[in-house]
């Protein structure tokens, strides 16, 4: 009996991936399976959507809190025609559009310290696409509370900066172990941001949840550094930090105080 | 058409797949997910409409590690009433 | 050695990257770059010290994962500056 269950259509859908030997029909069918949240549907958020929707992961949970409007048009693409409207549900809309097979659950709030950990639950990778240092701490120590991946990834102009978190590897907090205090460090808002910088990252943050789901080799104690401008990317190696307070397993709850000024945990 | 299921008797473990209604890439698709559903070693028997299909799949093939043992023209008489060309091949992995 | 700054230092350095002249350890480093320019210590520093935010790296690798502030620095090293972005 075949473990390879694909219809006509989708034989035709994902053609070009399935003659890869790193998916093929087994691949297709695991991506089928997999359910990965995608926790922003602003820039980042908007691009990681598109491919993870294309690709054929079989459910997609979007969460956005806020509504589409015209200066996200610039690099929320997946937003076209919809000023107004709630952006989970915005991206939910092109998601059905271009993948029937996409199971979507639209989830139209922010992550905060009381729901972050019920809506990840049922997923097998989240994908952080949030635009805020607190929600990036909580969705960090939440991902490692669950031992559910997670792919982060950050952009201030034509910088970004991409890294996987799994059970057992280095976390956010063993880079960055606490955010510049409110208004030492410009925001998006302040210091722009390149459109085709939350393009690239975004898509590289779906290539890393595709790659997780296929079981190929994703950045694990590694971050991607990009410049856009001078167009360098390295490679840097990252250590799990030993007094790391979330993932040395020592805080195993979230609290509220955790998460905001510095974000740190002492 | 012939189903698969008709084209295999039940004491044959040599598989055979008819694509002979296929268009390329599907020829090729079809041939490797159904090589991908079995054991190295294992012979599939695929039916194409024409020659050049079944040799630039037979091409493709090779080059993913499968080894093709023959491409050949087959009639009626030989398979079930079934006119269309032939290709053999082992599974490479 | 060349040294790399990010968007919050390079707003007081005027420049994204420099060559300069120098050994001796980071911490070193980081006081002839702020004699320097004057306005780098501010960005840099808290009262409680060295901004943690902000890691610096020798040839792509976290200080700390060396020898910290006492890493020694020479003339062919790169020494990045990154601080902790949120922008998404």
């Amino acid at each position: 009996m075949s473990d390879i269950i694909l219809t006509q259509e989708q034989i035709k859908r994902y053609a070009r991936q399935l003659i890869m030997p790193e998916i093929g029909g087994k691949g297709q069918v695991k991506l089928l399976k997999s359910k990965a949240i995608v926790v922003g549907a602003g820039g980042l958020g908007s691009a990681a959507i598109q491919y993870l929707a294309g690709a054929g992961v079989g459910k997609i949970g979007i969460v956005d809190g806020d509504s589409v409007d015209i200066t996200n048009l610039q690099r929320q693409t997946i937003h076209a025609g919809n000023l107004g409207m709630n952006k989970a549900e915005s991206a939910a809309k092109f998601v059905k559009t271009l993948n029937p097979d996409v199971e979507v659950e639209v989830y139209p709030e922010n992550v905060n310290v009381n729901n972050v950990r019920d809506i990840i639950r049922e997923y097998d990778v989240v994908v952080d696409c949030t635009d805020n240092f607190p929600s990036r701490f909580l969705l960090n120590d939440a991902c490692v509370m669950e031992k559910i991946p997670l792919v982060h990834s950050a952009v201030l102009r034509f910088i970004g900066e991409i890294m996987t978190i799994v059970p057992d590897s280095a976390c956010y907090r063993c880079v960055f172990p606490e955010a510049p205090p409110p208004g030492s460090v410009p925001s998006c808002q302040e210091a722009g941001i390149a459109g085709v910088a939350t393009g690239i990252f975004g898509v590289m943050q779906a290539t890393e949840a595709i790659k997780l789901i296929l079981g190929l080799e994703i950045l694990e104690n590694k971050m991607l550094y990009a410049d856009l401008l001078t167009m360098e990317f390295d490679l840097i190696d990252i250590r799990k930090d030993r007094n790391c307070p979330v993932c040395s397993g020592k805080v195993k709850d979230l609290q509220e105080e955790s998460y905001v000024e510095t974000c740190r945990i002492e | 058409m012939l189903r698969h299921a008709e084209l295999n008797d039940s004491n044959d473990r040599i598989e055979v797949l008819d694509l002979r209604d296929e268009n390329c890439p599907f020829t090729f698709i079809k041939t490797k997910l159904k090589l991908e559903e079995m054991k190295k070693g294992e012979e599939l028997k695929v039916i194409f409409s024409d020659e050049v299909t079944a040799r630039d799949v037979a091409k493709s093939l090779t080059s993913e590690g499968h080894e093709v043992l023959e491409v050949l023209e087959i009639h009626g008489a030989q398979l079930k009433g079934i006119d269309g060309w032939m290709l053999r091949v082992r599974c490479g992995r | 050695m060349k040294i790399v700054y990010p968007i919050i230092l390079a707003a007081v350095t005027r420049k994204k990257e420099e060559e300069v002249e120098f050994s001796g350890d980071v911490e070193a480093l980081i006081n002839f770059l702020c004699e320097k320019y004057k306005g780098l210590k501010k960005v840099l520093y808290n009262k409680e010290g060295f901004n943690k935010f902000i890691n610096i790296y020798v040839n792509n690798e976290d200080i700390r994962n060396l020898n910290g502030f006492e890493t020694e620095v020479k003339a062919n090293d790169t020494v990045k500056f990154i601080p902790a972005i949120a922008g998404g």
